[in-house]
């Protein structure tokens, strides 16, 4: 098994740049999710580490050796396609054992790692059959068994759960992660699904135009997003954000949002104050959020609530059963969500209320660079 | 509601008849118009196809006589055996079947090759494509006259490099007659097999070569085991097609070699061209009935052969 590093990877197809200056690196025995809006460059990226693509620029390392110039053959790495690249022509046994057929394998043993990979995967009833006979989600654990019978360095996976139905997707999510753990192989697996990246990975490389946001373990994506887009990109419904200018003392700072005022925890005043900025990007998680009642400041969920708070009005409720998204609008258009619990009155729609916000939960983002500002 | 719905409420078995009589009308009334909109095409078969089949058959069965005017011969099936037992017909059959050998699988390999050659992403590949496929522009008169002008042993270019000027054509010489008539209808058959191998070739996916290429396959093991049996339905196609106009084949052996050398007995009399000349130039409708009717049935029976012992063997997806 081995760890995978890319260093400073560039790849350009004629204008567009694909994957810009790209660095990172995959541990040992670790599951790196790559994600990012289609179009960021996962998929390029992931090919440049079978080999499928070239990089224009940079090094890629696979158990610390240079393969730049390695064939795809003699990387030692497994890749399963988004629509799996299973060989009509073959049953799923000829399929499984196809990697092993192109080194020199005995049959017995042959036969043994393909039934072995069969019964792993649940397909052992299917080993006769060819994979036009299967459905998607069989022709998926096809795919995976080729994968794993080579005992690869690393697996690469290209959003491999994407032609599944909803169900299936989650369940398969699970068993995925519980054979990398049972193989103790490295995977990087790409996916433009952000549930996928945060249940999945042990750690989540996110992709935007081709360079890297940030790289780090789920938890840590989410509670420290290190840019507006990750802030934006990952969570669900995203975080909000909205910018203003900086007023107040050091001490005790405010931002200015359409309509309102935030005042500052000292923490955070130290923290913007720092980072010299006169206007800033607050983000706050629709959780962190509180829908009150423009008069008497009562939560919509029935607490008491404050009647300060930035004003608002109610676009639409969508109920998920467990959980209500309250989307609202600022005077400015700004557009917030809050997140609030199943208990209490809906909000009527066009209603006029008051947003209150967590102020020790808040992020905040140079409006130049994007990135966050920490103290 | 109630009063409209008790007593008229239809069984089950009322309805399922209902529905059955209103689809027996509808298949009717659809037959009808199928008949109708098919009966040009019928016409135009029926006079220039099933009308002259069949009539072939009669003419099989009457020797024509040695002089026009003189009334036509009952000769049963005499005739039929006569023609099928003669050395010439055996020698044309043979003559065919080696043209095919010679022809088709050299053919179907050329153009796969030149298909997978052409099936990269390089800078003015598109030049090439062009060039392979040009042949299909190419009528067979043409084709044949460019190589009778290479053949010809006076101001050919061939006997030149062999030096042999002056000496025979090479299309005189029993040995080389045939192969010389094969090359030009691979040459001329080219394109249209390129065409066909490289629009399967593009019908791959290119993940399914990529996916082998991971899995440590090299380019030969992708090709004999990828590739190949992906084109497989594609290659049985243009055997098939191949086969049959090879025993179809005319013009260019009308226009390279009429036959010959050799006379009836021709290094490259094939059973087409025999037909022609049993008809056209000896004007004996009889026998140019039997042969065509043998042609009739060796195609036919080649066909089903193949479909029964090589399709089988051929990958077809989904
Ligand atoms: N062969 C190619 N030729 C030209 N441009 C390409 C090629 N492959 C990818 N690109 C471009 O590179 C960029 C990144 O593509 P890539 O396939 O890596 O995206 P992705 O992140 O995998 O997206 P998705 O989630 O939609 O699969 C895109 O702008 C794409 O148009
Ligand atoms: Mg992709």
């Amino acid at each position: 098994m081995g760890s995978v590093v890319l260093e400073e990877v560039t790849k350009r197809f004629g204008d567009t740049v694909a994957v810009d200056d790209l660095s990172l690196e995959v541990r040992d025995e670790e599951f790196l999710v790559l994600v990012g809006p289609s179009g960021c460059g996962k998929s390029t990226a992931l090919r440049m580490i079978a080999g499928l693509d070239d990089p224009t620029d940079g090094v890629v390392r696979i158990d610390g050796r240079i393969v730049n110039h390695v064939e795809p053959k003699d990387r030692d790495v497994a890749m399963v396609f988004q629509d799996y690249a299973l060989y009509p022509h073959m049953t799923v046994r000829r399929n499984v054992e196809f990697p092993l057929r192109t080194r020199s394998m005995d049959r017995d043993e042959r036969q043994r790692v393909v039934t072995e990979a069969a019964e792993t995967l649940g397909l052992g009833e299917f080993l006769d059959r060819k994979p036009a006979q299967l459905s998607g989600g069989q022709r998926q654990r096809v795919a995976l068994a080729r994968a794993i019978v080579r005992r690869p360095e690393a697996f690469l996976m290209d959003e491999p759960l994407s032609n599944l139905d909803a169900k299936l997707r989650v369940a398969t999510r699970t068993e995925l992660v519980e054979l990398q753990r049972r193989l103790g192989t490295t995977v990087v697996y790409v996916t433009h699904d952000q549930v996928e990246a945060m249940t999945m990975g042990s750690r989540i490389a996110i992709l935007n135009e081709g360079a890297l946001e940030q790289i780090g373990p789920p938890p840590e994506i989410y509670r420290r997003p290190a840019s507006v887009f990750v802030a934006r990109f990952i969570g669900s419904p995203p975080m909000n954000t909205a910018a203003g200018p900086v007023r107040g003392e050091p001490g005790a700072l405010r931002v200015v949002l359409p309509g309102g005022e935030i005042a500052l925890t000292p923490h955070d005043s130290r923290t913007v104050a720092g980072s010299g900025c006169s206007e800033i990007v607050v983000g706050i998680r629709p959780e962190h959020v509180t829908v009150n009642d423009a008069k008497d400041g009562a939560t919509a969920d029935g607490a008491a609530g404050d009647a300060s708070g930035i004003p608002a009005s109610v676009l639409s409720v969508e109920a998920l059963g467990y959980e209500r998204h309250v989307i609202c609008r600022l005077d400015d258009g700004t557009t917030m969500i809050a997140r609030i619990s199943t208990d209490g009155p809906e909000p009527p729609a066009h209603s006029a209320v008051r947003l209150g916000f967590d102020t020790a939960r808040l992020h905040f983002f140079d409006p130049a660079t994007t990135r966050r500002i920490d103290g | 509601m109630t009063a409209l719905a008790e007593p008229t409420s239809p069984s089950r078995e009322e309805i399922r008849a209902w529905m059955e009589r209103a689809r027996r009308r509808r298949r009717m009334r659809q037959s009808g118009l199928a008949l109708l909109m098919l009966s040009p095409s019928l016409v135009i078969f029926a006079v220039f196809v099933f009308y002259p089949f069949f009539r072939n058959f009669q003419l099989a069965f009457y020797r024509t006589p040695p002089f026009p005017g003189l009334p036509k011969q009952w000769a049963g099936v005499d005739q039929i055996t006569d023609v099928l037992g003669s050395a010439a017909f055996r020698n044309s059959v043979w003559v065919t079947v080696k043209f095919a050998v010679l022809t088709v699988p050299v053919g179907i390999a050329l153009g796969l090759v030149l298909a997978v050659l052409a099936h990269q992403r390089l800078r003015g590949i598109t030049v090439y494509r062009t060039i392979f496929s040009s042949t299909v522009a190419t009528s067979v008169a043409v084709a044949s006259v460019v190589f009778l002008t290479l053949l010809n042993p006076q101001i050919g270019l061939v006997n030149y490099y062999l030096g042999r000027e002056g000496a025979q054509s090479l299309l005189q010489d029993p040995t080389w007659a045939l192969p010389m008539v094969a090359l030009v209808t691979i040459w001329q058959n080219l394109g249209f097999t390129f065409i066909l191998m490289s629009a399967a070739l593009q019908a791959i996916p290119d993940e399914m070569l990529e996916a082998a290429e991971v899995d440590g396959a090299g380019p030969t093991r992708r090709f004999l085991r990828v590739t190949i049996p992906l084109l497989s339905p594609t290659i049985f196609f243009a055997f098939v097609v191949g086969t049959i106009s090879a025993w179809q084949a005319f013009g260019q052996i009308d226009l390279l070699t009429q036959g010959g050398p050799g006379g009836s007995h021709g290094a490259t009399n094939t059973l087409t061209y025999f037909v022609f000349t049993d008809f056209f130039e000896r004007q004996n409708e009889g026998t140019a009935a039997v042969l065509s009717i043998a042609l009739f049935f060796i195609v036919l029976g080649l066909t089903l052969l193949q479909l029964r012992y090589f399709e089988r063997r051929v990958h077809y997806e989904r």
